[in-house]
């Protein structure tokens, strides 16, 4: 437990103050992990689309009467002290509840086809009437990655979310909400340290304890586990064997499998690195499993100009049980080339993968091709400093 | 007299308080609804649940 929770919690005990948590995070139920991990126990509220706009955090405020901002960087003398004792009269709030927009409401309704529509329409006022307004996109982008993660998940929700939360940072680069967002799914080059890589550690403790560990809804990935990296991708020297060099494979022509790519940022910049997540899931109408007998998944990327790859071979760890339909992720990352001019590179590459189909009951290997397309926009001009005088 | 009362009875004068995104010292929170961790689907809360308190709002994350 903190130290200044241990301090903090025994005050809330005596029933002088009240803890309340408020996070920004695109999956909170990791942090109902966090809470129970470090044994912290006191409400949490959600901000996700970051409708308070702070621009950095931790923060804390005391507040007197459910409102009133006493002190924004309270020290733990001070709320020991004067606050405790301190009594406000009632204040009277102006306009106590305002009315959301329709889109905020739609959000918060986890209506989230809808509030991406009316995200939608709030970045096309915004690129007319203020277009140095980042929170619609920032928005819009929440937005689409909540749809990912839900029953009614569209193609392409996850790199929409992308999409928008690159466009967010290119108008208020200075945002630290919006940069972590994106840095949460971006290359390590972006990272500033490893965002999700203490669950395991938490899961672990909280069963030591004989605790219940809470679920989550959406399970960390790659990009999200990985810490940060200073170097650029270098091609890997070992020499990997292609699968399928021939293309001998049989084709999945029934679409057994469906691949999505996302690329993170997007627009890339020219020079960078970028992190690319690959989905695989399996045809539920078919209703399609993975042969784990047959022989691991296995992707293969070819080498191009434009870009690096650190490696062009991989192949899924194989579960225990014969058959399985969990969906298949490979996160990686690539070089780009620089380039004074935007354009775009592809990465050509295909999967090669055992399934059987539910209702005939067959049993095949089938290769997928894919191309993953990587826009980019120039690279950064480097500044030339000024010599003093 | 404490100051911090002083200016509270200064504001009571004030028939009106404005809320302020983002939160300012000596201004009051907006009472914004947001979701409840670990609530029911769809439950939300302002700080309004808390009317009466002195509340220590703390913004973190768990990353």
């Amino acid at each position: 437990m903190p130290g200044w929770y241990q301090d903090l919690k025994a005050l809330q005990a005596s029933g002088k103050i009240q803890i309340v948590g408020l996070i920004q995070e695109q999956h909170p139920e990791r942090c109902k992990l966090f809470m129970e991990w470090k044994k912290l126990d006191f409400p949490i509220l959600v901000d996700s689309l970051n409708r308070l706009e702070v621009t950095a955090i931790p923060k804390m405020w005391a507040l007197a009467d459910q409102s009133l901002v006493i002190e924004t960087r309270p020290k733990m003398e001070w709320i020991r002290g004067e606050f405790l004792e301190l009594a406000y009269p009632a204040m009277i709030i102006e306009n106590p509840e305002p009315k959301e927009s329709r889109a905020v409401q739609a959000y918060l309704d986890q209506e989230w086809s809808k509030a991406i529509d009316s995200f939608s329409l709030d970045c096309n006022a915004a690129s007319v009437k203020d277009p140095k307004d980042g929170r619609p996109y920032f928005r819009l982008g929440c937005a689409y990655r909540a749809r990912h993660d839900s029953k009614d998940r569209q193609p392409g929700d996850f790199q929409r979310a992308i999409d928008m939360w690159t466009q967010a940072i290119r108008i208020d680069p200075g945002n630290y909400i919006y940069q972590r967002r994106l840095q949460q799914y971006g290359p390590r080059l972006m990272k500033p340290y490893p965002f999700y890589d203490w669950i395991d550690d938490a899961r672990r403790d909280i069963e030591k304890r004989g605790d219940k560990v809470p679920p989550l809804l959406v399970e960390p990935r790659g990009a999200e586990l990985a810490g940060p990296s200073r170097k650029p991708i270098e091609a890997s020297t070992v020499k990997e064997e292609n699968p399928d060099p021939e293309g001998k494979m049989p084709f999945d022509s029934l679409g057994y499998v469906k691949i999505e790519s996302v690329v993170a940022p997007y627009p890339a910049r020219a020079g960078a690195t970028v992190a690319v997540h690959m989905d695989l899931r399996l045809n539920k109408k078919l209703g399609t499993t993975w042969d784990n007998e047959g022989g691991p998944l296995q992707i293969w990327l070819a080498k191009g100009d434009g870009y690096t790859l650190a490696k062009q071979l991989w192949k899924s760890p194989l579960p225990h049980q014969p058959g399985s339909a969990e969906n298949r992720v490979y996160d990686f990352e690539v070089g780009l080339a620089t380039s004074k001019e935007a354009g775009k590179t592809k990465i050509a590459g295909f999967a090669v993968y055992f399934v059987c189909e539910k209702k005939s009951g067959v049993c095949t290997f089938a290769r997928q091709n894919f191309s993953i397309e990587i826009l980019f926009v120039k690279a950064r001009e480097k500044t030339q400093r000024r010599r003093r005088r | 007299m404490n100051p911090r009362l002083a200016l509270a009875s200064s504001l009571l004068v004030l028939p009106l308080m404005a809320q302020q995104i983002p939160p300012k010292k000596d201004k009051s929170f907006p009472l914004l609804r947001f979701p409840v961790l670990g609530g029911k689907a769809g439950e939300t809360k302002t700080l309004g649940d808390w009317k009466g308190k002195n509340v220590l709002l703390i913004q973190f994350a768990s990353w």
